[in-house]
């Protein structure tokens, strides 16, 4: 059976999303890519530095992939939709990962700022993906906006928390037709299963890659885990009892 | 002539465009965007654009990010 998740037209077979940051140096995408076999990858844009050497980091990344590019660095909507915009003509395509945060403790993002950016990139042509806390009105403002895809946060970005916002964002799952993307805080590939067996469409997942001990193993760990997750979700679990039930029968047994 | 790039102040040749500045500063055109004035200017656009005096110049290139 085909599963793929269509986004924009777009089939991704892959529902592992990745990032780039944190890397100690870009020369290891190529190989988290291949890792990974992620089929969607997330960069930022920031001010060039005049005196760095360091490549382009598009060269990094095969031009199969689709890219993300995120608005990290808006504190509100005016600055997003800027972000997004310039973005888009360093030639990253339209789909944008909407990120609004004023906060820089938790880096939890302004859900008003953020539906308010949705709703203007939405029209001015974007696949927008915003980032959000699990929160359902702030979901639905999002969908009402015009958003592809919903990314609720599992934890607070880059804390490897696990998902924390289990609950919320299972309300998300269960009652906004959009693809629901974990992001943010997965820490360790079972946290990724977690998310895909409650019915994610997807996770995005950098600095647990990034910064494990071996980032290439853990792509393709977080790879199967995804992978593990989804399947067990199409499955459909089993029914959590609160008494035993024998798994063994209960009869015949040797009269000792 | 006086202009700002990145939030500071530099000093340029007059008369010049926005490639012949990325050329001079040995910047790949395809690896940034560019917005002048609060403007973001296409890439095809890039050498009819010239700079002029206090003119803001704003070039970002895509980097690592989640």
């Amino acid at each position: 059976m085909d599963d793929f998740l269509e986004i924009d037209g777009v089939k991704l077979n892959s529902r592992l999303f990745t990032g780039t940051g944190k890397y100690s140096s870009d020369e290891l995408i190529p190989r988290i890519i291949k890792s990974s076999e992620t089929e969607l990858i997330t960069v930022a844009l920031r001010r060039l530095d005049f005196n760095s050497t360091e490549n382009n980091l598009l060269d990094y990344i095969p031009k199969e992939l689709r890219l993300l590019p995120n608005t990290s660095g808006a504190r509100n909507a005016e600055e997003a939709v800027r972000i997004a915009e310039l973005a888009r003509a360093a030639g990253c395509g339209n789909w944008v990962k909407i990120e609004v945060i004023s906060d820089n403790t938790y880096l939890l993002p302004d859900g008003y700022e953020t539906a308010k950016a949705t709703e203007i990139l939405t029209e001015r042509g974007f696949v927008t993906f915003p980032y959000i806390n699990g929160d359902l009105y702030i979901g639905r403002s999002c969908r009402d906006a015009g958003a592809a895809v919903l990314m609720p946060l599992g934890s607070p970005i880059g804390s490897n928390r696990g998902i924390r916002c289990k609950e919320m964002i299972s309300i998300l799952i269960n009652e906004i037709d959009l693809p629901i993307v974990v992001d943010a805080g997965i820490g360790k590939p079972s946290d990724a299963a977690v998310a895909m067996e409650m019915g994610a469409s997807a996770c995005l997942v950098n600095s647990a890659i990034a910064t494990a001990g071996d980032p290439i193993r853990m792509a393709k760990a977080f790879k199967l885990a995804v992978e593990a997750g989804r399947q067990a979700y199409l499955s459909g679990t089993g029914a959590v009892l609160d008494k035993a039930e024998a798994s063994s029968p209960l009869t015949g047994f040797l009269n000792v | 002539m006086n202009i700002k790039v990145n939030g500071k102040r530099q000093v340029i040749d007059q008369h010049i465009s926005i490639l012949d500045f990325l050329n001079q500063n040995k910047i790949n055109k395809d690896s940034v965007a560019v917005e002048l004035n609060r403007k973001i200017i296409c890439k095809d656009d890039y050498s009819d654009v010239s700079i002029l005096e206090n003119d803001v110049l704003e070039i970002l290139r895509i980097m690592g990010g989640g």
